[in-house]
């Protein structure tokens, strides 16, 4: 690994010869808002449209062609109070292209970000007016997704009135009032202000592959951004909500309060606790609510680092409600009664070192990895990560478990009687 | 033991074959962490009626019946695999599909301890009648999971509109009805004829010792005598596609919708399989890809977004192509799409295009070789099918325009087309 990069631009390059594609990544964060959220995940989207180097998107698609099929993506996360704002190229490794592509792919990335500025215009009416219909039937179409959708209402639920309540890619209302200008000075702001991160993956020389991405897309001095990683309103009553939707299977959402400062060690014991409650392949919850009482096909747990909050997330049959509920809560009593067979142990510590070690074959995972890491302020291995892990106890995790306090339980269910999305 | 090395590709694989019929392959994927392997057999939801190999009846299951033994197979007589597994660390699974059935694991550690572990359970099936009871909860739930899924529905939809007989036109699940049909008795007879050694293959990707993997299953077989091969019944499918059009509705926001072009054109030899296969990815660049005037008109008319796309699927009972995603006028995308091709039958393909098109083709195929766990499933597919994944990308460099030309005046047929369309509800 090659690190450099000062005035909070982060540079990074992995580099080995097992891939035959390679990947750039570039990452501007700024802080979740309202007043900027929508702005942040639509000002992307119009900047693959073209510019004055790429006139439209016609050409930077013939310029993808040509590398062999190379992919542009573009993705605005939430991480935590923050939004991440990215633009990734993945390409063909020199060797099976025959020509070298990681320069031209730098220069590409660099020409689609900053285009608009450095070839003089702002963005095109026409462009963001049809990228606005694009962003909107985007943000329209969570409902597709219902598994997802429960648990982004959930979290909506449990963070109302804050910025972590707040889709990462916006929201229609505000989609109406962005005007060219509006977009154009929010878009400028982060690209030249906002904390950079920049990671590459690539067959090649470490020291070389960060000089050219750094000589490309310079250090000039960006602000830095702090986040906040705890859930800063007290906790008063679990709340109850139910909602109704056209669906067969009813959808149900946990947000748990986890109290864990997930920049200490105990992260990691929350990890474990995630790993034998829902993450692993012989969970608490796989087996008791899946196995043993076969009352649904997936169930899991998982954990948002940047907010110290869990979800777990079933697909039920709608009568079984409250079955379902009490068992999902048991599994958590039993935890918290240090109620841990070696099994589940095993499973867990077996399940994150699999999970881990896989990062290293796959660029795009790495990258995020690293990227997520440095957001949290702790740059460690994934195995060092693993090695934190295999130090917690039992009696480390009936501790955190004890901490939770279960803020959200929301559940989707069918309107009035159960149809079957009925074919016309 | 056989050894392969592609220099094109920088891929070595090794292969060993055994007297009962069963045939094995390692990837070997220098310095990988992680570390693939699958045991895969020729048997999935389109196979529901076929003549048993020993009495030679011909004998009909209930649909979704593929898909419940993969579930059943995990279970044990003490609890179920999954308990070995997690104590060597890996991330077993399984999955079914219209014409396979794949029982794998993910490991980082104890990959022999777990390939044992694998060979063991797939070979000894345990099915009683409440643990057969038990799982029609859990699958139900999988089948409302997917029928609330537009894309899923919109996908078997327009298979429905495709097809007129062929199975694939069934969900893989089943239906509610026809899984609380299936007994232990059908899983037992559907076991005993599919998963038999000569109609599976194993494939194990990673940075592995193939002489070991090979020895180990030499040890662990079970199997010994031969089987004849497995006649499958497939009905007579007409030419003509089912319906023009088929529509449902769901809750999503904007219409969802398919376009497939049936091709009638099957049960061709390996090598003019995966030429047809790889003609008709690179004519359908040429035609919709993101580059042409046409998508770019049709985007900027607002007519499609991001999300479209097209697939071939290439089978020798079945091939069909479909493009699609989402639109405010799923229909008007179907009419340009059918003008498109009418214009272009006028005009004729474009040579220029078609550089481009190898090229992007060449790409998404050599992409396939960078994850040990896409690969192996690739490989599983093709193999079944009876071609090698890695002879795509040397035939795909030999594809020359005149052969895109012929493919694209025979396929592409207004009258073989229809649409599925998933509109808002309510």
């Amino acid at each position: 690994m090659q690190k450099k990069g000062k005035n909070n631009n982060f540079y990074m390059a992995f580099c080995d010869d097992r891939f035959k594609i390679n990947r750039i990544a570039v990452t501007f964060i700024d802080r979740l808002e309202r007043e900027k959220n929508t702005l942040n995940a639509l000002f992307p989207m119009v900047l693959i449209r073209g510019n004055n180097k790429y006139k439209d998107m016609k050409e930077i698609n013939r310029f993808l062609d040509n590398m062999y099929g190379a992919s542009l993506s573009i993705d605005v996360d939430k991480k935590g109070d923050l939004q991440a704002i990215s633009f990734a190229i993945s390409f063909l490794n020199d060797r099976f292209a025959g020509e070298n592509l990681y320069t031209k792919a730098l220069q590409f990335l660099y020409d689609i970000i900053y285009g608009p500025i450095k070839y003089g215009g702002g963005f095109e009416e026409e462009a963001i007016l049809q990228e606005k219909n694009n962003l909107k039937q985007e943000i329209e179409s969570r409902i597709n997704d219902k598994v997802q959708y429960a648990i982004d209402r959930c979290i909506e639920i449990m963070f109302e009135g804050q910025n972590y309540a707040l889709y990462e890619k916006g929201n229609v209302d505000d989609l109406q009032t962005i005007t060219k200008e509006k977009l154009f000075s929010q878009y400028q702001e982060v690209i030249t202000k906002k904390p950079m991160y920049v990671f590459v993956y690539g067959d090649y020389d470490e020291e070389w592959a960060t000089s050219k991405a750094l000589e490309i897309f310079g250090e000039e001095k960006r602000e830095s951004i702090h986040n906040d990683f705890f859930v800063n309103i007290p906790f008063e009553n679990t709340r109850y909500v139910t909602e109704e939707m056209e669906v067969n299977q009813g959808k149900i959402a946990l947000g748990i309060r986890t109290n864990v400062d997930v920049t200490s060690e105990d992260y990691y014991k929350l990890l474990m606790l995630n790993g034998i409650l829902g993450a692993s392949p012989k969970s608490k919850l796989f087996e008791n609510v899946r196995e043993k009482a076969s009352l649904c096909y997936y169930v899991f747990s998982r954990i948002d680092r940047f907010k110290s909050v869990m979800i777990i997330s079933s697909g039920i049959e709608i009568k079984n409600y409250e079955k379902a509920l009490n068992l999902i809560l048991q599994q958590i009593e039993d935890i918290k009664n240090g109620n841990i067979d070696d099994i589940e142990y095993e499973s867990a510590i077996n399940y994150y070192k699999t999970a881990l070690m896989a990062i290293y074959d796959s660029p795009r995972d790495l990258l995020s990895f690293y990227l997520n890491q440095a957001l949290v302020g702790q740059i460690i291995e994934p195995m060092e990560v693993f090695e934190n892990l295999r130090n917690v106890n039992i009696e480390d995790i009936k501790r955190i478990a004890n901490r939770f306090e279960l803020d959200t339980v929301y559940f989707l269910k069918n309107r009035g009687v159960a149809k079957d999305g009925k074919d016309l | 033991m056989e050894r392969i090395y592609d220099d094109a590709l920088n891929e070595e694989i090794y292969i060993n074959s055994y007297s009962n019929g069963l045939k094995a392959f390692v990837i070997k994927k220098k310095n990988f962490s992680k570390a693939f392997a699958g045991f895969a057999t020729k048997y999935g939801s389109v196979d529901s009626k076929f003549v048993h190999p020993k009495t030679k009846e011909v004998v009909e299951v209930p649909d979704g019946i593929a898909h419940f033994l993969e579930h059943k197979l995990f279970e044990e007589e003490e609890g179920n695999v999954f308990d070995r597994f997690a104590k060597f660390g890996a991330m077993a699974n399984a999955f079914t599909s219209f014409k396979e059935t794949v029982y794998y694991f993910i490991s980082t550690q104890n990959f022999y301890e777990n390939f044992e572990i694998l060979l063991d359970f797939v070979q000894n099936p345990y099915f009683t009648d409440q643990n057969v009871e038990k799982e029609k909860g859990i699958i139900g739930q999988e089948i409302r999971m997917y029928q609330d899924n537009p894309n899923w529905r919109v996908y078997f939809n327009l298979l429905n509109a495709l097809y007129v007989n062929n199975p694939v036109k069934i969900d893989i699940a089943g239906t509610l009805e026809s899984i609380q049909k299936i007994t232990k008795e059908d899983l037992y007879l559907c076991y005993n004829t599919f998963y038999h050694p000569s109609n599976m293959i194993i494939v194990v990707c990673g940075d592995v010792d193939p002489k070991k993997i090979f020895d180990t299953i030499e040890r662990m077989e079970k199997t010994k005598e031969y089987q004849s091969l497995i006649e499958r019944i497939y009905p007579d499918e007409p030419e003509e596609v089912n319906q023009k059009k088929i529509e449902a509705r769901l809750s999503v926001a904007v219409p969802i919708f398919y376009i497939g072009f049936k091709d009638n054109q099957n049960d061709l030899p390996p090598y003019e399989m995966i030429m047809k296969d790889i003609q008709t990815q690179i004519v359908a660049e040429m035609l919709f890809g993101k580059s042409t005037d046409f998508y770019e008109k049709l985007y900027k008319e607002g007519l499609i977004n991001q999300n479209f796309g097209f697939e071939y699927n290439c089978e020798p009972e079945y091939s069909f192509f479909m493009i699609g995603g989402e639109s405010k006028d799923p229909e008007e995308v179907y009419r340009r799409i059918i003008e498109h091709i009418e214009d272009v039958k006028k005009k004729g393909i474009d040579r220029k295009e078609f550089e481009r098109a190898k090229k992007v083709v060449l790409g998404s195929h050599l992409r396939k070789f960078d994850n040990p766990e896409k690969l192996s499933v690739e490989f599983i597919y093709s193999y079944f099918k009876g071609v090698n994944i890695f002879e795509y990308v040397k035939e795909i460099t030999s594809v020359s325009f005149e052969m895109c030309e012929k493919r694209f005046k025979e396929f592409f047929d207004e009258s073989l087309s229809c649409i599925s369309i998933v509109w808002p509800a309510g």
